[in-house]
């Protein structure tokens, strides 16, 4: 009986493929809306925890000078650097490993003919604040080259792209703000930073003290300390910054990032609940938009199948039957549309991860939450027009010709 | 085995009250073969619907095989059109997107008949009515006797006691038409009770009995010797 219900209600469906699949549209679009909207939130969400837990797992303190984390854009005027002495004052801690220093900046890259300006980051041989530094080809550079202040650098791979018109660049020679860099890898970094990792960005990254070098006008805004074993991080990080604060007679100069950003986790978390709940309410909306067309077009469906209800009755379907029979047209029509606006929205999210290293995933219980839903929304608005075609008259309906 | 007792059946239209039938009293008995002749406008479709329990009188009373038709539920309607009567209409009333072969599985499908039981029969049925090689062929596919022998099938389906025909040959030439009424005659000696609704005379001398019709009263009720 069920079989034959859904072959009939399929078979209808196709009868008319054009109509059918204009009506599946609305929903298509609004779950392959509500697709994308929580997968970017949740992914979000996601990359701002596995940041905070790279971070947390490091046996790296990041300090930096709070200006640069507090709410509207910095003030370039005000923004403290680090001074030698710093550097000095802190190697003297106890639980302090090593420091480093961290330089970020623009400038110009040439090779050949090309002229970029790439973002550029200069430090040690670990990068704290990247998640995921995987190198390509070639190597990366070593404390040795740190030490020795060696003229060389690892480029993204959309840059040798740029540059060399191939992501094998190493070997080759750079000018980085007119000096000569030997390429000695090529990287696809995933940047942690949620705003700079978002597109494949053209990057360089070399010894922070070559840098220094090239750069010595650049301040510097980042102070790196690798703490030894078994040291309280949090507790050394809190005094260092004190001390730091001090020497600058400035109570709020400088802050512990990674103590910064497990505040912000609350917030980022937050922030995009909201985003989430009020994009998803307009997508909400876009698939009851989505149910009202449906609705129209099954009591289109009903009044042309007049007298098909009919012939159907007198040869013995109930009310139920026909109730049921319009029901199921109206659920598959929906569920098809949101199974299609799932693979949609999939499709998009890809999309995303594709063209931008956000880390958008569409989460089981969404895809599986939407398809529900949809066929709820195919039941909704299918119920008034099923209930229309069920209360029609037998001879009224075979009469209606 | 159906009995009208001062059946009324009144259509409230915007002139008032339409009375397309005013007090019939009919018996019709197992097996037997009756025509239902009348002009437009005599209540005869009217009559059609209730024998047929399509519809319900508004007044009287409608015994079908024992069991009283007036203030049955719709669904207790339903389910004696599915098991006890096959309907052959006029413009046949098959449906355009489904095969021959699903035609005739329709009844059997509300009946609740399991899928290879219901091809089987209707299989079996097509066969009698020598469409075996036309099962998969659409409606469309087929011409006006096929489409009607198909109707015929799909009214034997559920193996009913009662075979109403509303004009069974209106739509055909007059060759195919006699074809189809020997069908319908030959299933009547075969022992299914058969009602044709007509306004063709020709039709109606066929039958054994012959009930007139005029302005919603049955005007005469007669057994004839048998004809062609």
């Amino acid at each position: 009986m069920m079989g034959e219900m859904v072959r009939a209600a399929w078979a209808s469906l196709t009868a008319h493929k054009l109509r059918s699949f204009l009506t599946m549209l609305g929903i298509l679009i609004g779950v392959g809306a509500i697709m994308v909207i929580v997968a970017l939130g949740v992914g979000g969400q996601a990359a701002v925890i596995s940041l905070i837990e790279s971070q947390r797992l490091q046996r790296t303190i990041q300090i930096i000078p709070t200006e640069l984390v507090r709410p509207g854009l910095p003030q370039p005027g005000q923004v403290l650097a680090f001074v030698p002495d710093d550097f000095a004052t802190v190697r003297q801690f106890r639980g302090v490993a090593r420091v480093y220093y961290t330089l970020y900046g623009e400038a110009n890259v040439a090779a050949g003919r090309h002229s970029v300006n790439v973002t550029v980051e200069a430090g040690p041989s670990f990068l704290p604040d990247i998640a995921h530094f995987v190198v390509t080809e070639g190597r990366m550079y070593t404390d040795v080259d740190v030490a020795a202040h060696r003229p060389v650098t690892l480029i993204s791979q959309p840059l040798a792209v740029t540059l060399f018109g191939t992501p094998h660049a190493t070997g080759r020679v750079i000018r980085l703000g007119g000096h000569p860099l030997e390429v000695i890898g090529v990287t696809a970094s995933t940047q942690a930073n949620l705003l700079t990792g978002l597109f494949g960005a053209n990057a360089v990254y070399l010894p922070g003290t070559t840098c220094r070098d090239l750069f010595p006008w650049w301040s510097i805004t980042e102070m790196d300390v690798e703490v030894q074993p078994g040291v309280d991080k949090q507790d050394l990080a809190r005094r260092i910054v004190l001390a730091l604060n001090i020497a600058h007679h400035d109570p709020d100069g400088f802050a512990d990032s990674t103590g910064l950003l497990a505040g912000l986790e609350h917030t980022v978390g937050a922030v995009t609940t909201v985003l989430t709940l009020v994009v998803g309410a307009i997508a909400g909306i876009a698939l009851v938009v989505g149910g009202v067309g449906v609705m129209n077009i099954m009591l289109v469906s009903v009044a042309e199948r007049t007298q098909e209800i009919g012939i159907r009755m007198a040869l013995g379907a109930t009310r139920r039957h026909i109730l049921q029979q319009f029901l199921l047209e109206s659920v598959i029509v929906t569920t098809i549309g949101g199974g299609l606006g799932v693979l949609c929205g999939a499709a998009g999210v890809i999309g995303v991860r594709a063209v931008t290293h956000f880390p958008a995933a569409v989460p089981w219980w969404a895809a599986a939450g939407s398809v529900v839903f949809s066929a709820a929304v195919g039941f909704l608005s299918g119920l008034y027009p099923a209930r229309q075609a069920a209360r029609l008259h037998p001879i009224d309906a075979i009469r209606n010709e | 085995m159906m009995a009208l007792r001062g059946v009324w059946k009144t259509y409230h239209g915007p002139a008032g009250p339409v009375h397309a039938l005013r007090g019939i009293d009919l018996t019709i008995g197992q097996g037997e073969f009756v025509a239902i002749m009348g002009p437009s406008g005599s209540g005869k479709s009217t009559l059609m619907h209730i024998l047929g329990c399509l519809d319900v009188p508004s007044r009287g009373e409608y015994v079908f095989r024992g069991r009283p038709v007036h203030g049955m539920s719709h669904a207790e309607l339903a389910a004696v059109r599915n098991r006890e009567i096959g309907f052959v209409f006029q413009n046949f009333h098959l449906l355009p997107r489904l095969s021959a072969l699903r035609n005739v599985e329709l009844p059997m499908v509300y009946a609740g008949v399991d899928r290879r039981s219901r091809r089987a029969r209707a299989l079996a049925l097509l066969k009698e009515m020598g469409l075996a090689d036309r099962a998969d062929h659409l409606p469309s596919e087929l011409s006006g006797g096929q489409r009607q022998r198909v109707a015929i099938a799909r009214a034997l389906a559920n193996r009913p006691s009662l075979i109403l025909a509303d004009e069974p040959t209106g739509a055909l030439d007059s060759a195919t038409g006699r074809d189809v009424l020997q069908l319908l005659a030959s299933l009547n000696r075969e022992g299914v009770t058969l009602v044709i609704i007509t306004h063709d005379e020709q039709v109606g001398r066929m039958a054994p009995r012959m009930v007139r019709l005029l302005d919603g009263r049955v005007v005469s009720d007669e057994r004839q010797v048998q004809g062609g």
